[in-house]
């Protein structure tokens, strides 16, 4: 039976995991995080108000559920075990370690306390324990957001939510604290491109301008022009173009700015290179959301982007198949389903490959770990039971707590 | 005859609809083939099915997954008479984001499955991903009542 390791298990990790485990011809999988707790971005990056994204979690339990699939938590690959280690214990090991680097547009004079990125916000209002220590600037009134994705309208709704509007979503107490003592009044969200050509999903659009208590609002100067025609966003533009030119002064506000760039921050003050000149919006806090990259960790960057390029690879000095998937190989590309296509293309590769190879009998990862005093967190199987009662958000990351 | 299996058919973004038939099958054991993708699907497989319980998510605004987009084409530009074949259909779809095309991608099977003449067993059972229910509880209930339907007519074809 051969043996394959996954590092990371998050949705790529997880659904490659599920694809390699069932089928008629066996496989034994080992999926490691150096988290305690399975899912990655299930778990922390996806906002946490959006339910039925963060419930695929309940389909991705069922995987490390399998008999034939184990769950090592809280072993750092690089440290923990080596490269090599990892090669001679299994047949194939994959990568699939995200991308939880946010990018950042270079704004002058902008203090790095009042700059964070969007996907390092996330992780500290989903209680990341990487973020234990994180905080949000004190004084913040008016949030500015960049970006022209699902990733920027996550941002300004959840800052547009703030505590009340996030009561009885489960969020870190740290950051439900923040929220509840800085009500946001202004929300501005700078996008360079024009109106027409967003990444705005319509619905996640719709869902934002709906938001009570904030009118959203458009300079009309910005989304004047012709309509583009193919690759434009049309049924986002028709929102766009729906919005009031201003609002009532005094109420709670939420703009959208096209064809405007960030250029230089002074005390509080952004000013934003427009197609009409500069213009001056209100910034305590600049989130940004304009994508992400492989985190250079653990050596295993140079791995990842070696072994997505070539497909099968020889890593340090022991030959072996190695693979990288997800948005470690390739950062941005594909939302969550395209990851578990991706995973089901890759397995096939995989079961291909790895017939060719001759079955050697490899010793148990656990052996390794036994004699060097590291004590995994195990996945706490719980079985089939279809007929039992929903369980909780809480007890599926009970395991990792 | 009434003791042919029913085949399940999962049409799946996120594997949540192919979980859910999963459950199904191993909830009525005997009663059901193997969940089978809809991606792989053609219409002469179809035409050999006498029953189908058909599992499918919902993508974007109210549109059949991706992955079954190619099978849901070629059954919407074929002329077929599939009047030997009855349908169920569970629905999942996202009421929070989605108000108003809700479920929608079980409504589009249904449009295709009732222009090639098949007959339709049941309303369609429509699952709220943000709500706080269980799909697969809802789901495999919703069966036991969807089997007696089935059930049921059977017994009238055979008596007729």
């Amino acid at each position: 039976m051969a043996a394959v390791a996954i590092v990371g298990s998050g949705p790529s990790g997880l659904y490659l995991a599920e694809a390699l485990s069932k089928g008629d011809e066996m496989l034994r999988v080992d999926v490691f995080d150096r988290l305690p707790g399975p899912f990655g971005l299930l778990r922390y990056g996806v906002a946490p108000d959006h339910v039925s994204t963060r419930r695929i979690v309940e389909t991705l339990a069922r995987v490390l559920d399998r008999s034939n699939v184990r769950f090592f938590g809280g072993i750092k690959v690089g440290q923990d075990l080596s490269s090599t280690d990892m090669l001679y214990h299994y047949d194939a090991v994959v990568l699939a370690t995200g991308a939880y680097r946010g990018r950042r547009v270079a704004v002058d004079g902008l203090p790095t306390d009042c700059s964070r990125t969007a996907i390092d916000t996330a992780l500290w209002i989903n209680g990341h324990p990487d973020f234990d220590q994180y905080s949000l600037p004190s004084a913040v009134r008016s949030v500015v957001v960049v970006g022209a994705g699902n990733v920027a309208l996550d941002m300004a709704r959840l800052f547009a939510k703030g505590g009340a509007g996030l009561a009885g979503i489960s969020i870190s107490d740290a950051a439900r604290k923040w929220l509840a003592a800085h009500p946001i009044e202004e929300i501005h969200l700078l996008i360079r491109g024009n109106a027409q050509n967003t990444r705005f999903s319509p619905a996640e659009l719709k869902e934002l301008l709906q938001l009570n208590g904030f009118c959203a609002t458009v300079a009309t100067d910005d989304v004047d022009g012709p309509i583009a025609g193919e690759g434009a966003n049309l049924a986002a533009y028709k929102l766009i173009r729906q919005l009031e030119p201003s609002c009532n002064p005094g109420s709670r506000s939420l703009t959208f700015h096209f064809n405007s760039a960030p250029r230089r921050w002074s005390a509080g003050n952004l000013q934003v290179e427009t197609r009409h000149g500069i213009r001056h919006v209100a910034c305590d806090l600049m989130i940004h959301a304009i994508g992400q990259e492989t985190a250079t960790q653990d050596g295993l960057h140079s791995l990842a982007v070696r072994a997505s390029k070539s497909g099968r690879d020889q890593i340090l000095d022991r030959p072996g198949l190695s693979y990288a998937i997800g948005w470690c190989a390739e950062p941005g590309v594909g939302a969550i389903p395209a990851q578990r296509i991706a995973a089901q293309a890759l397995s096939v590769r995989m079961r291909t490959d790895l017939a060719k190879l001759a079955a050697e009998n490899r010793p148990d990862i656990a052996t390794y770990f036994h004699a060097r005093g590291i004590q995994p967190v195990a996945w706490q199987p719980r079985g089939f039971a279809p007929r039992e009662p929903q369980i909780s958000e809480a007890a599926i990351f009970a395991a990792g707590a | 005859m009434a003791d042919a299996k029913i085949h399940i058919l999962a049409a799946t973004m996120t594997g949540t609809a192919e979980m859910v038939a999963e459950d199904i099958d191993a909830r009525y054991p005997g009663r059901f083939t193997k969940p089978q993708a809809m991606d792989t699907l053609t219409l002469d497989s179809l035409s050999g099915f006498k029953t189908c319980l058909i599992v499918s998510s919902t993508y974007g605004e109210g549109e059949v997954p991706t992955t079954a987009l190619p099978f849901y084409d070629q059954m919407a530009s074929a002329e077929l008479s599939l009047h030997h074949l009855r349908f169920g259909l569970i629905a999942l779809g996202d009421y929070g984001l989605y108000p108003d095309t809700f479920a929608a991608g079980g409504d589009r099977w249904n449009e295709v499955f009732t222009k090639a003449k098949a007959q339709r067993v049941g309303e369609i059972l429509k699952i709220d991903a943000s709500s706080a229910i269980n799909p697969v509880e809802a789901a495999t209930d919703w069966v036991a009542a969807w089997l007696d339907a089935v059930d049921r007519e059977s017994r009238l074809r055979e008596a007729s």
